[in-house]
């Protein structure tokens, strides 16, 4: 990656160049490695609430810190955030601080010094985004931190999750109707993994159990969805589209040409313009040395002329 | 992913741009470590030192000494006098210096990026939010009253304000204050001086940027970080990916100026989130 200048026949010089393209190929590679890192230091994490277990009443949603690193108690009184969740609520994102948060779900109005139902700790890391979503059945339910999708979908498409959380079809099977399927067998309270689909305003049907239902949406290039599947009324069951992420609708490849160098400076020269100067100027020093070591009247002509 | 090519226009969509090619990075710091062994093994060979200058000048539209006094400075650059090479190459259609929502008619395969209109088969209408027109970043006196609007060329890259002293904002990127990523670019400099986005490498986590749209109301964001790449590893998932809020992000050149392409080597990218 790095331009090496073409190398002479002259040994010392070659040996020096290789030396220095070693050192600046040393240095260019660490920038670029950092680049490549996922986030950049300062970006926050996302966390939304979601309930999402079926005949469960509303519940008290907290996300807290930790007020010690460890197994620290969480500092519930001072929740980074604070709602009410009925079922089939999904939040809106919070920016949190990348780190070490405790969840609660309790009965909407019960006091926070009583023992939540359901607790969790969880990990944020910075850039990520996370649902923390009560999951499963009202016998049975569990809180659990999803790793919502940020790829990108490929041109055109757009990704989808399945989240399956109603009682009355805990197996559904979810299609586009004249489109693609985007599951079969999809169990209560276990998201399928994203997938990418075309974008487009659909007509998406759930069934399962001899429950079905329908729902309108419109996928858009380059977001990301969670399609929810709830109860509705009696057999019906509720299709609801939640945005995950929104992306650019066409990704610009490449970076941006957004200057004309006028600000620039001196001194950036073609690299091959420097190169080609410490050849040659390398080359003559090391001649250069090469005769005043051999010759030692040119010894004394140096003292001379220093004095 | 872009043709080698030099500088370009694109007379059709009426918004200069250029494409760089692809190149190594670090050619810029061989050349600081290459400078700085000739001096220190050069010692009395000053004429050939003196022809490196030269050199320089012969590439540079400026001399030395001009090129160290320009320091970035909030004051206007005249258009006019500054006008970027690609200028020089623009087609007729580039009369219209106003950017506008127009679509593109003779380029559907691009079609899709703009906001305003349904798209061909296979593509939605986006979120019809308020389109922002204005930018205000305090810390480094940009107060701009108008905003171009960028598409995506056709070469795939990002399209880039014609006047350097405008920046843009890609059509195809999310509504400020709409979840997902809006994305702002402008020009770091022209050929002579600085441009619009000459200070944006200052921003520091903390600073305010504020965007105003078209209905009146502004959007608060807070700057969290900036970062420079490498145009060849430019990191295209971190700044148009999905992102699950509204962000911002703010684009222009940096690094060392490579001027036997006409092009920076990097781009620098500054991130930022809602304000609280």
């Amino acid at each position: 990656m790095t331009a090496e200048p073409t190398p002479r026949p002259s040994r010392r010089p070659t040996r020096f160049v290789a030396l220095l393209a070693a050192v600046a190929l040393a240095l260019v590679t660490v920038p670029v490695a950092a680049a490549s890192a996922a986030a950049p230091a300062g970006d926050p994490a996302y966390l939304r609430p979601a309930h999402l277990v079926p005949e469960l009443g509303a519940m008290d949603v907290r996300l807290a810190p930790f007020a010690d690193e460890g197994e620290g108690v969480a500092a519930e009184d001072r929740p980074l955030l604070e709602t009410t969740a009925a079922y089939g609520a999904v939040g809106e994102y919070g920016a949190m601080p990348p780190g070490r948060y405790a969840v609660t779900l309790r009965p909407a109005g019960a006091p926070v010094s009583d023992p939540p139902l359901l607790s969790l700790t969880v990990d944020l890391e910075a850039g990520q985004a996370y649902t923390a979503a009560g999951l499963g059945s009202k016998d049975d339910p569990r809180l659990e931190l999803l790793e919502d999708d940020l790829t990108p979908p490929g041109d055109g498409q757009s990704r989808v999750r399945l989240l399956a959380a109603s009682a009355a079809a805990p197996v559904v099977d979810v299609e586009a109707v004249d489109g693609p399927v985007l599951g079969t067998d999809v169990a209560l309270g276990t998201p399928t993994s994203y997938e990418s689909a075309p974008v487009g305003p659909w007509t998406v049907r759930a069934t399962g159990d001899g429950a079905d239902g329908t729902t309108d949406l419109v996928l858009d290039s380059g977001s990301v969805y969670t399609l929810l599947v709830l109860d509705g009324d009696g057999d019906d069951l509720v299709v609801r589209p939640v945005v995950d992420a929104v992306g650019a609708g066409t990704t610009p490849q490449g970076g941006a040409a957004t200057g004309f160098g006028g600000t620039a400076g001196e001194g950036r020269t073609p690299w091959w313009i420097g190169a080609g100067v410490l050849l040659v100027l390398g080359t003559v020093a090391l001649a250069a040395g090469a005769v005043v070591r051999s010759r030692p009247w040119a010894r004394s002509t140096a003292r001379h002329v220093a004095g | 992913m872009s043709d080698e090519g030099g500088v370009q226009a694109s007379p059709e969509s009426g918004r200069a741009r250029h494409r760089e090619p692809r190149r190594p990075a670090g050619r810029g710091l061989l050349v600081v470590l290459a400078v700085a062994a000739v001096v220190l093994a050069a010692g009395g060979t000053a004429s050939l030192v003196a022809g490196d200058r030269s050199l320089t000048a012969g590439g540079a539209a400026t001399g030395p000494k001009a090129a160290a006094t320009q320091e970035p400075t909030s004051s206007p650059v005249a258009p006019s006098s500054t006008a970027p090479s690609a200028a020089a190459e623009r087609g007729p259609a580039a009369a219209d210096a106003t950017p506008t929502a127009t679509p593109t008619a003779s380029s559907p395969a691009t079609s899709s990026a703009d906001a305003a209109v349904p798209g061909p088969v296979g593509t939605v209408p986006r979120s019809d939010a308020p389109d922002p027109v204005s930018l205000r970043v305090p810390a480094i006196d940009v107060d701009l009253s108008s905003l171009d609007s960028l598409g995506v060329a056709d070469d795939g890259t990002i399209e880039v304000p014609e006047d350097p002293d405008d920046a843009g904002w890609l059509t195809a990127s999310a509504a400020p204050g709409r979840t997902g990523p809006a994305v702002i670019a402008g020009h770091v400099d022209t050929r002579d001086g600085p441009a619009v986005f000459a200070r944006l490498g200052e921003l520091a986590p903390g600073d305010e940027v504020v965007v105003g749209l078209e209905d009146g109301t502004t959007v608060a964001y807070v700057v969290t970080g900036s970062e420079t790449y490498p145009k060849t590893d430019f990191p295209t998932e971190r700044v148009y990916g999905p992102a699950p809020a509204p962000v911002l992000r703010l684009i222009t050149c940096g690094g060392d100026f490579d001027r036997s392409v006409s092009s920076y080597e990097d781009n620098v990218v500054v991130y930022a989130v809602l304000a609280a």
